[in-house]
């Protein structure tokens, strides 16, 4: 095994953090970019709201109690459009009914202020498991490995590095196994704002075919593409 | 002191019995001789009236009958044939022609004794009846007709004398009737029930006596004894009394007596009963008396007794009551004292209890007051390691790192201040003003607030002075926001905010704390203020805060306090 923590798999995600204390979520904004592709921070839960419609975010870290909007009802909104996505609260709340309502929003972890490293980078390891589904490593039909905390593959004994695109495309991929995977989602997930052609996302397919194999890989016509798994 | 002493009781009552027998006894005698004197009265009356009764009849019936004999007489003169005789002295013509009238006159009358005919010189020229004396003693005393007793050696009889005479006025005759002195007694007796006696003596003191029965004892009184006029006179046990009339005689001296006695045994009895009589009231009246008298005596000694009895009662009891008042003040003051200690040690547990829940509420608000800082402290940290796990800790990172960290710190340590002179007991009385007292609230409560969304907004409109003690006054106002702030996440009401305002009123410096809860749901109202009382569920309520603000308000700090629902919800007020 490698010296890697499923944390790293974290690295080419990016992150919708909310906290409405200015010199937490500086220092907060600043840890989580050690660990995420991309940092997004809000000051409000109305503000998360919005910032949540481009869709693009991995993983969210919200505090309860903010202006406007508190925490949770921003989440519960959330939780109608995308009951996937994984959630850590940091709270100052240890009552009870936080706990009860933070329950029913299937949170991934709740983190009571104050927190130390270790509470906090363990809840990062758990969000970054639940995104590959508890598999670090993936395994291809062709028999080739995807390791999600390196962003590496082996393939007849060769290890290739993939770039931040292509492990990104990846793994969204690998999510959505068994599933055709439209080039509308690709876009939303992949660019923010620009739109690229159609031929930016089939430069980048045809790099991972060249790294895991053509096999694994497989074209929808007219859709999209499907990821074979073993 | 016993009434029911025998001597006592004897000498008392029966002083008062033998007083009262004394004036009945004196009463009685004079009533009885009051009555006797009356019933002497009576008899008196009673014999005066029999008296005059007889008197009338004797000479209403001597009246009559010399009038009615007399009359007949010159009825018989002026009859026929009767005035020749007379003339002519024949006697044999007087009796032939006046036969017929005798025997209708004997028959009216048994006592009359005869009828009888006298010429001029009184000689007898014929008679009827019993043979009448032979010469008419008083013969031409008289002029006309005239009656009267007669009475001469012989007889004493009653006799009515007609006068005849001639056509010259001359006295040619006399014609008498004789009538037995019975007569007259036989009329006493028809019209007064009286037998009575015609007594008469004459000159020979040969005594002729008229009666209509016998009767041998009274006969041998009226015989025997000179009788007087109202003698009282006992025959066999009977006492009578005797009444004289004393009748004239005609042409001589001599008198007679109508005597009569009447029975005064009735009078006697009478007396003797009326004496009975007196003599039974009085021994029922005594009697009466005495046992009343003795009763009565026996109800109000009874009754004294009672009451002595009573008295002694409640004086032993007065007594003993003193003896126990001393003992009972003595226990009744340590009670008092006892529980004024208790309730003292009640308010001093409330008091403590208070301040327990204050603390535990002002822990709760460092909590959150250094729930911020403590984060930042750790994100700080956690930033620091990381970083330095990555060499990516600059210099610059590394001093800015740590100044933000003493910043915080720095924070934390003012709050802990702020905590501790709230805390701290203010020993005297102070002047502050109320924005010092409303800042200080808001800096002890402002964090737990925000953390749970709520707005606190604090309008002073005059930011008056007050004297007491500022540290009491906030512990009260962050009990009532403590409740609303409490309140307002139970209900989880949207946008909530507490608005507390400083103004004066009617020369009252007032403050006015109101939420938007939606107000208290409690009849009546004042219950909140209560020790005790909570709506609040168990965990977080003591259901003191709000008593111990009144007390506070009211007994520490002389203000008053009040509630009220307001438009949005609660409304204390509060004047200082």
């Amino acid at each position: 095994m490698s010296s890697y923590s499923p944390i790293e798999i974290l690295s080419n995600k990016k992150v919708l953090y909310a906290e409405d204390e200015e010199g937490i979520r500086e220092n907060i904004t600043e840890v989580l970019e050690m660990f995420f592709g991309q940092v997004v921070a809000v000051g409000d839960g109305r503000e998360a709201l919005d910032e949540m419609t481009l869709g693009n975010y991995d993983v969210l870290i919200f505090d309860i109690c903010m202006p406007h909007l508190d925490g949770l009802e921003a989440i519960k909104a959330i939780r109608e459009e995308d009951k996937k996505i994984p959630i850590i609260i940091l709270s100052a709340h240890t009552e009870k009914a936080y706990l009860w309502r933070a329950v029913e929003l299937k949170i991934t972890k709740y983190l009571t202020k104050p927190y130390d490293e270790e509470a906090l980078l363990g809840a990062l390891e758990l969000v970054a498991l639940e995104l590959v589904d508890n598999h670090v490593d993936v395994l291809f039909s062709n028999g080739c490995i995807y390791h999600t905390d390196e962003k590496t593959v082996h393939r007849e004994g060769r290890m290739q590095q993939l770039s931040n695109n292509e492990s990104r495309l990846l793994e969204f991929l690998i999510q959505r196994e068994e599933q055709a995977v439209t080039f509308e989602q690709i876009y939303d997930y992949m660019w923010e704002f620009e739109q690229p052609s159609k031929e930016a996302i089939k430069s980048i397919i045809k790099e991972l075919r060249r790294k895991i194999g053509t096999e694994c890989i497989k074209n929808i016509y007219g859709i999209g593409y499907r990821i074979a798994l073993q | 002191m016993h009434y029911s002493n025998r001597k006592r009781f004897f000498s008392v009552k029966s002083k008062t019995i033998i007083l009262v027998l004394v004036v009945y006894i004196l009463l009685s005698v004079v009533f009885f001789f009051i009555r006797y004197l009356d019933i002497k009265d009576f008899a008196r009356a009673d014999q005066q009236l029999k008296l005059q009764r007889v008197q009338l009849v004797y000479e209403e019936t001597r009246k009559r009958i010399g009038k009615f004999y007399v009359t007949r007489g010159f009825a018989n003169i002026n009859s026929y044939g009767i005035k020749q005789a007379f003339e002519t002295k024949n006697a044999k013509n007087l009796h032939r022609f006046s036969l017929p009238r005798w025997q209708v006159i004997v028959k009216e009358n048994p006592y009359l004794e005869s009828f009888c005919f006298y010429d001029e010189e009184g000689r007898l020229l014929t008679y009827f009846g019993e043979r009448p004396p032979d010469t008419l003693l008083y013969a031409d005393t008289h002029a006309k007709g005239y009656d009267g007793f007669w009475h001469d050696a012989q007889s004493f009889n009653y006799h009515a004398v007609s006068v005849a005479k001639d056509a010259h006025g001359q006295t040619i005759g006399y014609l008498v009737f004789v009538i037995n002195p019975k007569f007259f007694l036989s009329e006493i007796n028809k019209l007064t029930n009286i037998y009575a006696y015609i007594l008469y003596q004459n000159k020979e003191n040969k005594r002729l006596v008229w009666k209509l029965k016998d009767n041998p004892t009274m006969d041998e009184i009226i015989v025997h004894n000179q009788v007087q006029h109202l003698q009282k006179i006992t025959i066999k046990d009977t006492p009578y009394i005797s009444y004289v009339i004393e009748g004239r005689g005609w042409g001589i001296k001599d008198d007679f007596s109508i005597i009569f006695l009447q029975d005064i045994t009735y009078w006697k009895t009478l007396l003797d009963k009326s004496i009975i009589q007196s003599l039974i009231i009085l021994l029922l009246l005594i009697v009466a008396t005495s046992l009343l008298i003795n009763y009565g005596f026996n109800v109000i000694l009874k009754e004294l007794d009672a009451s002595n009895k009573r008295l002694r009662e409640s004086r032993n009891e007065l007594e003993h009551l003193n003896e126990n008042l001393q003992v009972k003040i003595k226990s009744e003051i340590e009670q008092k004292l006892k529980k004024e200690r208790e309730a003292n040690e009640k308010e001093r547990i409330l008091v403590h209890q208070s301040k327990m829940a204050s603390m535990g509420e002002m822990i709760g608000n460092i909590a959150h007051q250094w729930r911020q800082p403590l984060t930042q402290l750790s994100s700080i940290l956690i930033n620091l390691k990381l970083s330095y796990d990555r060499d990516k800790l600059s210099r610059e990172k590394f001093h800015k790192k740590i100044k933000e960290s003493n910043e915080q710190i720095l924070f934390m340590s003012k709050t802990i201040d702020d905590f501790r002179n709230f805390f701290a007991s203010q020993k005297h009385k102070k002047r502050y003003r109320i924005s010092s007292v409303l800042h200080s609230v808001r800096k002890l409560m402002g964090a737990s607030l925000k953390n749970n969304d709520i707005v606190l907004t604090i309008e002073i409109e005059e930011d008056f002075e007050i004297e007491g003690f500022s540290n009491e006054i906030a512990q009260a106002f962050l009990n009532i926001l403590n409740n609303a702030k409490d309140i307002l996440i139970e209900r989880e009401i949207q946008d909530a905010n507490i608005t507390i305002k400083a103004f004066t009123q009617d020369n009252r410096n007032t403050i006015t704390i109101e939420d938007n809860a939606g107000g208290i749901d409690i009849d009546p109202i004042e219950k909140i203020f209560e020790p005790y009382f909570s709506t609040k569920h168990a965990k977080s309520g003591t259901g003191i805060g709000l008593y111990m603000t009144k007390t506070i308000i009211e007994k520490n700090n002389h203000g008053t306090i009040e509630v009220s629902n307001g438009t949005e919800g609660a409304l204390f007020t509060v004047t200082l």
